[in-house]
């Protein structure tokens, strides 16, 4: 499995080095509790709220037999990302061996050095993105 | 699921994915009703910009038409999203003036006259029942709202106007009464929105009781009607009502049609509810709530629709008929 982050429509693509231990996709609904006189709370269903996902893990510094992609080393990934954070456009996040395949924009970076190894640990909070398109005909 | 559309320039859009909240008001005093609804906005190059303006037509429908108006105001934020107010073509009725002298003419057909000369397609005009002869010099609106209180003082039969569909309507109230209803589910069963009321509040006074009421005309007492029923519990309230010449023959029907509507306790009331579209100001409801005690059939005053997020709710004002 492995987990790739790109923009643009594979302008630039980064693999990341190393998998997190766990990545789940939070999926809500936008519901409602309606508080009534006589029946209680009754829910009302909403519709659904964006997805999100947060991947934790590090961009190593130094060389590991584990690591997964070696073209970048650790403050380089963080410099893309920043970079991609300054362009205001929605990222791509595939996991390859899942149907995860979503527009995402990045909600939060969390970056720094931890324990002296000189690896750059990070979160990274995704959010789904919708494509919105208005339909337009002749009247 | 609602659906927000805008024209212009002979382009229909359908700006559903780009809307916030909609809100539809309507007041029983007011011709017309009010939509407003805010569109995401953003500078960014991947948030499409909706061709509304000012001026814009816009429709809204669920399984029908719901509302049909124009864009009144525009309101923007910084990169927030913009508001939008609009109203029905009842709109030109309030906004503009006209000046009419009426001959003796039927109701029916003054009002008849005023709405050709601005445009506006007549859906249904019901019989009134009665003679305009008078000089106006007001807001269109605000002159069949006097002729149907005219049609109300001499027949007892209360008129509501209102916009269906881009065409104006006027019936009689009592044939207005309506079953709300709502579904938990898309494929689940109607349920009588009376079962689901939320924040119910009643309050009832005698602030506005009148139930002794006298009819003058040439300076002296012509008609007299009383409740004595009332009288006897609450005291006397008494109201004058002074009439023109032309009315006088009336008299005794104005007196008793003033007391049917003033000699009572009155009641307002409102509760929110699960939305249902029909829902307009003027119609009648059924409600039963046995913790605040209302029962009966009450008149929507007031009534405030808001769709967002999927869900639709109503604030309705009600008062006791």
């Amino acid at each position: 499995m492995d987990i790739y982050l790109s923009i643009n429509n594979r302008e630039q693509v980064i693999r990341l080095p190393v998998v997190p231990k766990e990545i789940k996709i939070q999926s809500d609904m936008d519901n409602t509790t309606f508080n009534t006189i006589t029946l209680g709370d009754i829910k009302l269903i909403g519709l659904p709220a964006l997805k999100t996902v947060s991947i934790q893990s590090f961009f190593p510094q130094q060389e590991y037999s584990f690591t997964r992609d070696k073209t970048y080393k650790g403050w380089e990934y963080v410099e893309i990302i920043v970079a991609w954070k300054a362009r205001r456009e929605p990222i791509r996040l595939i996991i390859t061996e899942t149907p995860i395949n979503m527009a995402c924009t990045i909600e939060s970076f969390e970056y720094g050095p931890q324990d002296g190894t000189g690896d750059v640990y990070y979160t990274l909070s995704l959010s789904e993105f919708k494509f919105v398109q208005l339909e337009q005909r002749s009247v | 699921m609602h659906e927000l559309y805008s024209v212009s320039n002979s382009i229909q859009t359908r700006l559903t994915p780009l809307v916030g909240t909609i809100t539809r008001r309507s007041n029983i005093d007011e011709l017309g009703e009010q939509l407003d609804f805010d569109l995401a906005f953003n500078d960014d190059k991947y948030t499409p910009v909706a061709p509304v303006d000012i001026g814009s037509l816009i429709v809204l429908q669920n399984r029908d038409e719901i509302f049909r108006g124009i864009v009144v105001t525009e309101t923007k934020n910084g990169r927030e999203s913009i508001q939008y107010n609009c109203f029905d073509y009842a709109f030109y009725l309030n906004k503009s003036k006209g000046i009419y002298q009426f001959n003796k003419v039927k109701g029916e057909v003054a009002i008849t006259t005023m709405l050709n000369e601005f445009s506006v397609p007549i859906g249904n005009i019901e019989l009134l029942g009665i003679v305009v002869d008078k000089i106006y010099q007001e807001e269109i609106s605000s002159i069949i709202k006097d002729i149907l209180d005219q049609a109300e003082k001499q027949t007892g039969i209360k008129y509501r106007m209102e916009m269906r569909t881009g065409k104006l309507f006027i019936e009689k109230q009592q044939n207005q009464i309506i079953k709300a209803s709502f579904k938990l589910y898309e494929t689940g069963p109607e349920v009588d929105v009376v079962t689901a009321i939320r924040n119910p509040s009643r309050k009832r006074s005698i602030e506005n009781m009148r139930n002794s009421i006298k009819v003058t005309g040439n300076d002296k007492v012509i008609a007299e009607a009383r409740n004595e029923t009332l009288i006897k519990q609450y005291g006397l309230l008494q109201e004058i009502s002074q009439l023109d010449d032309k009315d006088i023959a009336q008299a005794k029907n104005i007196a008793q049609n003033m007391l049917k509507d003033l000699g009572k306790i009155f009641e307002e009331s409102s509760i929110e509810v699960p939305g249902d579209d029909q829902v307009r100001a003027g119609r009648i409801l059924e409600i039963t709530e046995s913790v605040t005690g209302m029962s009966g059939q009450y008149l929507i005053k007031d009534v405030t629709h808001t769709i967002s997020g999927g869900l639709h709710t109503m604030y309705l004002g009600l008062e006791v008929i």
